[in-house]
């Protein structure tokens, strides 16, 4: 009496290799589990109190509404600047 | 003839799961536009609007996290003198009440209320609804005692109510203990999904953006004529976003006003939380179902997504019953559109985890807040969704169970927080 | 775009539509109707993200070699189960190959948006 299936190799080559395939899938998941390169938590954005105080304390200059600059001339002034050469050591 | 009814049933349930997955496919795409266009937010700290507001902290054997999320409270950036803090210490027989204590006695904006044993311990809407009493804010907030906000939370969230049709916000969670094991990393794709996603989707598309009953809150005069929070249903949160909506106010999702919490630790914990969530959630299903579809304060579409958001609980189980049904079917010389829904089962398997939100809301999600590694463990979530199998299932058997016997059985299982948030915060 | 990149494009596109008939021709219809969802998911919800088309079409590539290969593998470790063990091996394939197909999908693309991040990351520091 037969007790045990007939397995043929082709068939069990085929079950290890559909067990790979699905251990390979989950791999990546197992390895970033394992040896977590960004474990978390995400940082929350949270209040800036230094910029903000910057941002309100000191004074942005606006050439054009404060000091009356009209910006085609601002742009001239830019333009015959940068020709100059950089004398800085 | 049997076999014709399981086709039907079959076709009806398909139909179904590709209604959810079509909504939230819809979700990830509109969320994928929007971050292409880079919206610039309004400046919380140049809001003229500074109402007084109160937060409700309830809390029950929290002295691992209490003074954490008070000595929080203490640097929020709101002014003093326009915040009131209570703390409903619901029973506890630890030193939750204690350490509370200490805190309010040099903070004059911070209150504790004690219940006592007799009214304690009946869940967090009872535990609510006694510290309202005391509130005197005209914005009522809500935090869970392990959780940890943003330092100008309150500006973000009260600056949605200048808009006279809003009648409650809901920040974003994000996962302090997020390293501490797979159940945590799991919980926290789950939240990005709900929050990073679906939550913002459906506040963009003008849908019902959930309130989620912590880092939220509500006009104190709509939770007035509302009466408060409803004592009888475990997920008084979801009761109260269809209420406002009924009341014919909006929800606004304030994406950037983020809050971490303490994910639970091990799958026993989210077996409880989950179970308690599902329940409550069919609960406010069967309660509100007819009544957001007859209301005329609602959009169509609003009645629409109301509709799938109240049933989202029931959708694993609709899963498991069509995985059911589908196998006799299959084998049975099926037709081609049935071999092909059964091969598409899958997918809607994967749809529905968690806070239901599918893989590919997960993963844009998690793209989109830049971790890339955490998209590693996106396979990982089909655990937690068979998980979920379960547990919808036995909700929705206690509830049948509950309602033909007519025993009331709202336990409150509380969620044990036990403080290793702490290690992750970052000064 | 460089010439060299069209060539990749055009290549990477022939070799999608092969796969898909392929499955079709001699797999079943099944795994084309699996193949044609993983390919929708993956331009709709890949595409638009930030990185190189040809990072991005090359993957698809991939994934579509991938999802047809493991379909006609099943395919053949179901007929021969049912050749060894008897028909009721059908019904164990029957419920395993939806999983398999779905655990490609899932990882294959969750991990193509890692690569896709990480590159478009890379591409930024060099900057």
């Amino acid at each position: 009496m037969k007790m045990l299936p007939n397995l043929n190799p082709t068939f069990i080559i085929l079950i290890l290799g559909i067990v790979i395939f699905i251990f390979v899938m989950f791999l990546p998941a197992f390895l970033e589990l394992k040896k977590p390169k960004d474990a978390g938590p995400k940082m929350i954005m949270d209040y800036n109190f230094s910029a903000n105080f910057a941002m309100k304390e000191i004074p942005i200059t606006d050439l054009e509404e404060t000091h009356g600059f009209d910006q085609t001339l601002v742009k001239r002034i830019i333009d015959a600047v940068s020709v100059l050469p950089n004398l800085e050591v | 003839m049997i076999a014709e009814i399981l086709k039907a049933l079959f076709i009806l349930l398909t139909v179904l799961m590709i209604a959810y997955l079509g909504r939230h496919y819809i979700f990830t795409l509109t969320v994928l536009k929007n971050s292409q266009k880079r919206k610039k937010d309004a400046n919380a700290e140049n809001i003229v609007y500074q109402p007084f507001v109160s937060i409700l902290i309830p809390a029950r054997n929290e002295e691992r996290v209490i003074g954490r999320i008070l000595q929080r409270m203490t640097k929020l950036t709101y002014p003093k003198d326009k915040t009131q803090i209570i703390v409903i210490n619901d029973g506890s027989t630890d030193n939750t009440g204690i350490i509370a204590e200490e805190y309010a006695k040099v903070q004059s904006h911070i209150t504790v209320v004690h219940r006592n044993k007799e009214e304690a311990g009946n869940g967090k809407a009872a535990a609510l609804n006694a510290g309202f009493k005391y509130a005197k804010g005209e914005i009522v907030f809500c935090f869970d005692a392990d959780y940890y906000p943003q330092r100008n939370i309150l500006e973000k969230l009260v600056k949605e109510f200048t808009d006279p049709k809003v009648g409650a916000v809901q920040g974003r969670v994000v996962v302090l203990n997020e390293p501490q094991n797979m159940v945590t990393r799991l919980v926290t794709l789950e939240r990005i999904g709900g929050y990073r996603v679906d939550q913002k989707a459906r506040d963009s598309l003008g849908l019902i953006p959930q309130f989620g009953g912590t880092v939220g809150g509500l006009r104190r005069s709509l939770l007035e004529c509302l009466g408060g929070w409803d004592e009888s249903i475990l997920a008084e949160d979801t009761d109260l976003t269809f209420r406002v909506y009924l009341a014919g106010y909006r929800i606004r999702y304030v994406y950037d006003a983020e809050c971490y919490e303490e994910a639970v630790e091990s799958w026993r914990a989210y077996w409880r939380q989950r179970y308690r969530w599902a329940k409550g959630h069919m609960q406010c299903a069967f309660k509100y179902m007819f009544k957001i579809l007859k209301s005329g304060n609602l959009t169509l579409k609003e009645k629409i997504d109301g509709s799938l958001l109240l049933n989202v609980y029931f959708m694993p189980i609709f899963v498991l019953f069509s995985w059911i049904i589908g196998i006799p079917l299959f084998l049975s010389h099926p037709p081609q559109w049935l071999s092909i829904s059964w091969a598409f089962m899958p997918i809607f398997l994967y749809s529905f985890v968690g806070n239901f939100a599918p893989f590919f809301e997960v993963g844009i999600g998690a793209y989109l807040d830049g971790r890339n590694r955490a998209l590693w463990l996106i396979p990982l979530l089909i655990f937690a969704f068979l998980y979920n199998i379960p547990i919808c299932t036995k909700a929705l058997l206690d509830l049948a169970v509950s309602k033909i016997t007519r025993k009331k059985n709202n336990y409150w299982a509380k969620t044990y927080h036990s403080g290793n948030g702490n290690t992750y915060i970052i000064n | 775009m460089k010439r060299s990149d069209y060539l990749i494009l055009s290549f990477s596109i022939t070799g999608i539509i092969f796969c898909i008939l392929l499955s079709y021709i001699f797999i079943n219809k099944e795994s084309t109707f699996i193949l044609a969802v993983f390919n929708l998911l993956f331009i709709t919800l890949t595409f638009p993200l930030d990185g190189k088309l040809i990072y991005k079409t090359c993957l698809l590539l991939l994934g579509n070699i991938v999802g047809a290969f493991l379909n006609y593998f099943f395919l053949l470790f179901t007929f021969l189960g049912i050749y060894c063990l008897g028909e009721f091996f059908n019904i164990i394939c029957a419920i395993l190959n939806p999983f398999a197909n779905l655990v490609w999908i899932v990882s294959f693309w969750s991990i193509s948006l890692a690569f896709l991040a990480n590159s478009k990351k890379e591409g930024k520091d060099k900057i």
